[in-house]
């Protein structure tokens, strides 16, 4: 086994759906064998490709095409069997039949109810169209700015209840997410609520409004280490730059219909009422938003960066690196065996089109998750979860499934551990449209607090290739900025993008192959 | 939003079953879009499967009194799909097209979502690469080529698969893992379209 290449458990070995023993021996035949290794890494990269092919849109006339089809040709279930009658009447008798046939729609059709009228979906993908079950769980999103911004502190009030919206809260929901940093350098701020991106918008002066300007966007973007460094003014005017970017210039990718509304900005000046502008990005968030799905959210201003060379958060060994504060994360949470497992979607207007990448879904073996908007939201549905609650549901023919995944699932559901999905609920990450360039920290419910981050390309250009120097620097700062390179959102385990040290060299490659080698650098490291 | 239509399915299901024309129109607004796309990617050209999916459509209206909802409406349309699918392939066999050439020209008018916000590099890129996967995939060998499509590309479940295509989960999954290998192999060919290596060369 262990010589023996093992192309035949490439696509169960992405998924996590292999036994222990056999998810050993594969990985040790990677670590051993560089053709395999290279090739569960197109493989991952070409299953990616394939989530990205774009949809084939149906012609606008084709419904009325098959109309007229059917009525020209076919019979209605109906007739089809009425007709056989028919050819043994009478000529006169069949007369009356089919003028009885004819007129009998206008003659039913008042006591029908009628139907909604029928909108094709904006397109998003087949699978963000799946329809959304009622009631789905509510998740905590909470903010983290970067650092522990001066202007953060400033303008921090006193903890305030988190607005809720929608439905009422999921109690597990409410407390405040716990610090996965041991380390905190400075005590964490009070739980605050959208205003304090508010206050950034006024605190800042207008020239912090524009996106910093890009001398190429074609030149390979060099990543020095000093950047990567946890450099707190560096920090601090990037946070609060990216907080009114995101509440008021214009996205570049923004289209062109949503341009006008913004103009103000994008000449420069401060917007005349910012609260308006903020309520404009964040709005959906506040109880006055309009009624969007249910969920609820908390913000804070904690959770600064670890400084570089600074005390490092005590990790393990064996579980992928997962911190230990973080440690209530399934035993198959590894973010190792779920790296790129995820799916790149197009959301269109209002939020502009955003591209997702899910790089690490701890505790989803098969990592699929698509966006999607719904009213003034944006949602994260985990098609995973959606998948795996039907496998453990009774009624459903996957209840029979034997794969090890599902076994262990059913054998910790029944000894306790795990609780059982409800039926008819979906795991759902819903959130108002974010700041471009901000980072957000996750929690689904059951799931320690923060487990995703969240990182929303910045309104920066974008550029084609990049060059990254790491030396045992943190991986935060380097992801925003290549999601903003790639104009890609990332998804990650909070385990990665928090990891403060990490080495990590690449020359003039494509952003996302950048993230690759941070990624291979992170599995490395274990 | 899809919710408030899929809510309305089972209703426009017995109503169409009734005879209700317009309950079936509902019913092909909702589907088209899943079907066109199973079908053009089955068959590897456009104007193939929106004939395709009209027949299919057709095909389904005239078969609707005998839809028992033993499988959801999606399985056992997605079955009608495929079959007309299968016959279109026969009679392609029977006078034989070389579908890779075919692929390539037809995929031209492919609506790609995300064209309007590159640039015009990225834009033609795309469309290449679009273009390139929709040929390979077109050029795999039958029973691995619908399992990916279901799979990749239409989101289906293991399990869904298996009910469609009449073979166990196990089958599936080894058909879908050769299928990736099969194409990986291909798209190897064409590195230069697909990033699948780090190419430090390139400008």
């Amino acid at each position: 086994m262990k010589h023996a290449h093992v192309d035949e458990w490439y696509t169960a070995y992405l998924e996590g759906s292999l036994p222990d023993q056999r998810r050993r021996d594969v990985e040790e035949h990677l670590r051993a064998c560089p053709r395999c290794a290279a090739a569960l890494a197109e493989l991952r990269q070409l299953v990616a490709q394939l989530h990205r092919l774009p949809e084939t849109v149906p012609p606008p006339d084709f419904v009325a095409t098959v109309r007229a089809r059917r009525r020209q040709r076919r019979p209605s279930p109906i007739t089809g069997w009425r007709f056989p009658l028919l050819a043994g009447s009478t000529l006169a008798a069949a007369a009356v039949l089919l003028v009885a046939i004819h007129f009998m729609p206008m003659i039913t059709a008042p006591s029908s109810p009628p139907v909604p009228a029928v909108n094709i979906p904006p397109q998003p993908a087949s699978r963000a169209a799946k329809p959304a079950p009622p009631n789905h769980r509510d998740v905590v999103v909470e903010r983290v700015p970067l650092n522990n911004s001066p202007i953060a502190r400033k303008v921090a009030r006193p903890a305030v209840a988190p607005p809720h919206f929608g439905a009422p809260p999921v109690p597990a929901a409410v407390p405040a997410p716990t610090p996965i940093m041991t380390h905190t350098p400075a005590p964490p701020l009070p739980i605050s609520t959208w205003d304090t991106a508010m206050a950034h918008q006024t605190a800042m002066p207008a020239k912090k409004l524009l996106a910093p300007a890009a001398p190429n966007a074609n030149a390979p973007q060099a990543y020095p280490s000093e950047m990567a460094a946890a450099n707190p003014a560096h920090t601090d005017e990037q946070d609060a730059s990216t907080a009114n970017q995101a509440g008021t210039t214009e996205n570049p990718r923004m289209r062109e219909a949503e341009k006008p509304a913004k103009k103000m900005v994008a000449d420069g000046k401060i917007a005349a009422k910012p609260e308006d502008n903020a309520a404009d990005a964040l709005g959906a968030g506040r109880p006055a938003g309009p009624a969007g799905p249910t969920g609820m959210m908390s913000t804070s201003a904690s959770l600064p960066l670890p400084a570089s060379g600074g005390e490092q958060p005590v990790v393990t060994a064996s579980d992928g690196g997962n911190i230990v504060a973080n440690d209530k994360a399934p035993a198959h949470a590894s973010p190792v065996t779920v790296l790129h497992a995820g799916d790149l979607r197009t959301v269109p207007a209002p939020f502009g089109p955003l591209e997702v990448k899910a790089l690490a879904l701890p505790g989803e073996r098969h990592g699929e998750i698509v966006f999607y908007p719904a009213g003034n939201h944006v949602v994260i549905s985990s098609i995973t979860a959606e998948k795996r609650r039907h496998r453990l549901d009774a009624n459903s023919p996957d209840a029979k499934d034997q794969t090890p995944a599902a076994v262990a699932d059913r054998r910790e559901i029944a000894a306790g551990v795990k609780s059982s999905p409800a039926p008819s609920t979906e795991t759902r990450l819903t959130f108002p449209a974010q700041p471009a360039g901000s980072v957000l920290k996750l929690t689904r419910p059951g799931t320690p607090p923060g487990e995703l981050v969240l990182i929303v390309p910045g309104v920066a250009p974008r550029r084609d290739r990049v060059t990254l120097h790491l030396q045992n620097q943190p991986v935060l700062p380097v992801l925003r900025q290549l999601a903003t390179d790639a104009g890609v959102y990332l998804l990650c385990d909070t385990a990665f993008a928090e990891s403060p040290q990490l080495s990590c060299t690449v020359t003039n490659v494509p952003p996302l192959q950048a993230l690759d080698a941070l990624l291979g650098a992170w599995e490395q490291r274990k | 939003m899809a919710f408030s239509q899929t809510q309305h399915e089972p209703e426009w299901i017995l109503r169409a079953q009734q005879g209700d024309g317009e309950a079936f129109d509902r019913l092909v607004t909702l589907y088209a879009p899943r079907v066109i796309n199973l079908a053009t990617r089955y068959l590897g050209n456009t104007e193939d499967a929106q004939d395709v999916a009209q027949e299919a459509f057709l095909h389904a209206y005239d078969a609707l009194a005998r839809f028992r909802r033993d499988a959801t409406f999606s399985t056992w349309l997605y079955r009608i799909v495929i079959n007309v699918c299968h016959d279109e392939l026969g009679r392609r066999r029977r006078r034989p097209m070389p579908v890779t050439a075919l692929a390539l020209e037809e995929t031209e008018g492919w609506n790609d979502t995300r064209a309007g916000d590159d640039t015009t590099e990225d834009i033609v890129l795309c469309r290449e690469r679009t273009q390139t996967l929709h040929a390979l995939i077109a050029a795999l060998p039958d029973p691995f080529r619908l399992t990916l499509v279901l799979y990749d590309l239409q989101g289906c479940s293991y399990q869904e698969i298996a009910e469609l295509l009449h073979t166990r989960v196990g089958t599936v999954k080894s058909r879908l893992n050769r299928a990736r290998n099969l194409l990986r192999a291909q798209l190897a060919t064409r590195r230069e379209l697909f990033d699948l290596e780090v190419s430090q060369n390139r400008a």
